[in-house]
């Protein structure tokens, strides 16, 4: 299956070679991009997703609403709702002042008392609240990262109205949207970053990768997710690819069920795990295997953590254990990456001689029952302080907030995985495989879309 | 936030002062100070100053050529602080470095192992600034203008040694005040509807000193004296293309509309909808080189018929006169999208065809604006530098030499 996708990319590459690049610099208008995606989310609304958002949750959300700062390919905030903001001495108390004249989808303006609201939503830890037509985030805890925080997915403006809908601001709306199957997104005239250039976006989800790759040879979607095992040989061929730095952590989450409570249990897993070669086979060499919650092009200090085998410690805490159940490893069954790693971790643990099986479900659907999943973690931030907090808070401990100091990341990256509930595995790159009538089409290194800047060459033929 | 002032700054002294920085003995000295802090963190760690071993490993950006004086810069902090350095095999404790890098700049790492277990300590610093290339011999100049983080969409000189910058959201004025430029004035771009996302505008001086700031759906009069003022209306009145030739700009996207008037009559004609165009003088009338939306640049005789097309021209125009060639050149951008780095070549029109005049002149990103200077001798380019974010706005102009 696997191959017979990547020869359909194959194919479709000749046709990509066979269309000639119009000259023209500047972006033009109109047209609608057609995206092919495996994922099937039910909700659109990134403040209520799962645990760990999606990839797709994030990207969606960046579509249709904006944030109060967004952060900028370094990591620096930049102004987006908020044009200003202050904060006192020892950054507990931070003031925003919110741009005027943004509409909503639904035409009326956003006021900043529906952002109060939506921050309140998705912070509960934090107190928000209104001064005059000013925001303010107030926390008992100094945050010195609050602008990469709101930079994140998580903290979108979100409006729900009374009929039951989630609105934004964004460079796009809603148009049409069949939960799980079918969204159809317009350009926001009114944008007030300035009109998409795109017309529409249509995206289909629930694809296989195989129909994927057969959309874009037959010229049926623009923009299709490439596997990250099938990058270079996608690249050698000469299809059309854009590939972002390593930003999504693949990682094992164990539950809270008494089987996988042991600690020493968890940590002889995590031990058993051959990163090194599950990196060099599976992913054929692309993105990094992950010993540390961050890649290393984030956090500088991940090559401290090894990622090869510790088989002989793993075996003595596994000895030391005594007997231990046999345990059950969920991964999304319409993901093959994960059910390779699935199936590798099966086998690194059965070699320490803990018995794991793995099985395929629709973690979209529903969660898992399982001791153990396969998770994949989309990079929150391209801040390392705001991705750790991310994820201290997905995992369910108590809110942490290291400082910009590496030392202090590297201190928070360990504790975060001390209790080995979260076990990272590797980090891998988003990418796409493009259609040649797509321009203008920039992958942040963090991953992630920036749609409202893509055009494509035909345009709307003025 | 820094100030607008802070942000400006003019490219040409700070890319001579790096350039002069690299190329001085004084070139590691940019070490020392992180050398001398990673040190105290060493020592702080270390179970003694007798014994220990230094090695050290690069695995960032940093080129190779340059880790020698990371590492002779580290041995001077530790020897300076008495600590005896010992070969790895004879030491008693091992200091292990490698040079790392993260989205904040380089990141030095420090492990200090001893009886068998290891400590972290780190100290971060900002990127080092890449040396400029050396200028091969072009037949375009570039002369440095202005540059900052946000957006530019022209910039002009006012004639009395100030600098008028339209931005997105403002018309600013700089001057040299105390060698330095600093913000003279800054008045707002009002308008009622949002911008176009590839937003276009051009500014203007006019004869009596004022200036006028074109944009899309909107002009906005404005004088510089005794202060910088600007009063914006909606207006679909066109913009100046060329000496004594209007066109009309769409209100809502990046393009003329293709009506083009005469300046003082009022003999109009369309062309199609275009992104940019160059007159020039030949023979009685001249010709048009017009970058239609469509793809494309087309060569159009004073009859309004096309003559040629030239492929792989980008969709930004400018024509400059010169003392070189044949008087005039029009200069094209590359065809390509915002993502790459844009050139700029200049091209004259001979036997109908259009001949590369001299080398392609390179920019550093995807070049957002060109309009013909007043003078008709240069064109002002802005450019969005992919490595550092900034734009840069350049005065381009054609010299002869070889």
């Amino acid at each position: 299956m696997r191959r017979s996708a990547y020869l359909l990319f194959a194919a479709a590459s000749l046709l990509l070679a066979l269309c000639p690049a119009a000259a023209a610099t500047r972006p033009r208008y109109g047209g609608t991009l057609r995206v092919a995606l495996s994922a099937s989310p039910t909700s659109l609304d990134p403040v209520q997703q799962s645990v760990f958002p999606t990839s797709t949750q994030e990207q969606l959300a960046t579509l249709m609403f904006d944030r109060l700062v967004e952060l900028d390919q370094q990591g620096m905030p930049r102004p987006n709702l908020a044009i200003s903001w202050q904060h006192d001495s020892d950054s507990r108390r931070w003031l925003f002042h919110l741009q005027s004249g943004v509409l909503l989808h639904n035409g009326s303006p956003l006021r900043p008392h529906l952002v109060v609201m939506s921050l309140s939503a998705s912070n509960p830890n934090w107190r928000v609240r209104l001064q005059g037509d000013d925001v303010v985030v107030e926390s008992g805890n100094p945050i010195p990262n609050l602008l990469a925080e709101l930079g994140c997915a998580r903290n979108s403006i979100v409006v729900h109205t009374e009929a039951g809908a989630v609105v934004g601001t964004g460079p796009f709306r809603v148009s049409a949207w069949e939960a799980g199957k079918r969204l159809v997104l317009a350009a926001n005239d009114d944008y007030w970053g300035g009109r998409p250039f795109l017309d529409s976006i249509e995206i289909t989800f629930a694809r296989s990768q195989r129909d994927q790759a057969l959309d874009l040879q037959l010229g049926r979607a623009d923009v299709v997710e490439l596997p990250p095992d099938q990058v270079r040989r996608a690249q050698q061929e000469g299809v059309r690819v854009a590939v972002s730095a390593p930003a999504e952590l693949i990682a094992l989450a164990f539950s809270d069920k008494p089987s996988v409570k042991e600690p020493a249990l968890r940590e002889a897993i995590s031990l058993s795990i051959d990163r090194a070669a599950i990196q060099s086979t599976l992913l054929q060499k692309q993105g990094e295997a992950a010993a540390s919650l961050l890649p290393q092009w984030v956090s500088g200090y991940s090559f401290l953590f090894p990622v090869t085998g510790e088989l002989e410690r793993a075996r003595q805490l596994r000895r030391d254990l005594g007997s231990t159940p046999s345990l059950t490893l969920a991964y999304d069954w319409n993901d093959p990456l994960a059910r390779a790693i699935a199936e590798r971790v099966s086998v690194n643990a059965r070699d320490i001689g803990i018995a794991i099986q793995p099985y395929g479900e629709n973690l979209a659907v529903r969660g898992a029952n399982a001791d153990l999943r396969v998770v994949r973690i989309p990079l929150a931030s391209s801040d390392a302080a705001a991705t750790l907090s991310a994820l201290s808070a997905a995992t369910g401990r108590q809110s942490v907030m290291p400082t910009a100091s590496p030392e202090d990341l590297y201190a928070t990256d360990r504790a975060l995985r001390s209790d080995f509930r979260l076990v990272p595995i590797t980090y891998v790159p988003q990418a796409w495989a493009l259609a040649a009538r797509v321009r203008n089409w920039v992958t942040p290194r963090q991953g992630g879309w920036r749609l409202a800047d893509v055009w494509l060459e035909e345009g709307d033929k003025p | 936030m820094p100030s607008r002032s802070q942000r400006g700054f003019l490219l040409l002294p700070l890319a001579i002062f790096v350039a002069l920085a690299l190329t001085t003995p004084a070139a590691a000295q940019e070490w020392d100070a992180p050398a001398r802090e990673l040190a105290e963190k060493i020592i702080a760690r270390a179970q003694s100053r007798t014994g220990l071993s230094l090695t050290v490993k690069n695995i960032s950006s940093l080129p190779q050529s340059r880790v020698a004086e990371v590492q002779r810069a580290l041995e001077s902090e530790l020897r300076r602080r008495g600590v005896s350095l010992v070969a790895p095999e004879q030491a008693m404790e091992q200091v292990r470095v490698t040079l790392s890098e993260n989205t904040s700049g380089y990141l030095w790492v420090a492990e200090i192992g001893h009886d068998g277990s290891w400590e972290v300590v780190m100290v971060q610093m900002p990127l080092l600034a890449p040396a400029e290339r050396a200028p091969a011999a072009l037949v375009l100049r570039r002369t440095p203008l202005w540059s900052q983080p946000e957006p530019m969409l022209d910039v002009v000189s006012t004639g009395d040694g100030g600098l008028l910058v339209l931005g997105r959201d403002s018309v600013s004025l700089y001057r040299v005040q105390e060698r330095k430029w600093q913000l003279a004035g800054a008045a707002p771009l009002t308008h009622s509807r949002p911008w176009p996302r590839d937003l276009r505008g051009r500014l203007v001086i006019q004869a009596d000193g004022s200036f006028r700031a074109y944009l899309p759906g909107q002009q906005c009069p404005g004088t510089m004296q005794p202060q910088l003022n600007l009063a914006c209306r909606e207006s679909d009145d066109p913009w100046p293309l060329a000496p004594e030739v209007n066109a009309f700009f769409s209100s809502r996207r990046n393009f003329f509309t293709g009506a083009v008037k005469l300046a003082r009559s009022s003999e109009a004609g369309d062309l199609g909808p275009f992104y940019s165009a160059a007159m020039f003088p030949q023979g009685e009338r001249g010709f048009w080189i017009v970058a239609f939306t469509s793809g494309g640049a087309k060569l159009i005789n004073a009859q309004g018929q096309v003559v040629t097309a030239f492929h792989g021209w980008g969709s930004d125009l400018a024509g400059i006169a010169s003392d070189c060639g044949r008087g005039w050149q029009v200069l094209a951008t590359r065809s390509a999208d915002g993502t790459l780095p844009d050139s700029l070549s200049a091209y004259e029109i001979v036997n109908r065809d259009a001949v590369e005049a001299g080398s392609p002149l390179e920019f550093a990103g995807p070049i957002t604006a060109m309009w013909s200077a007043a003078d008709g001798r240069s064109a002002t380019v802005v450019s969005r530098n992919l490595r550092t974010g900034n734009y840069e706005a350049f005065s381009v102009s054609a010299v002869c030499g070889s």
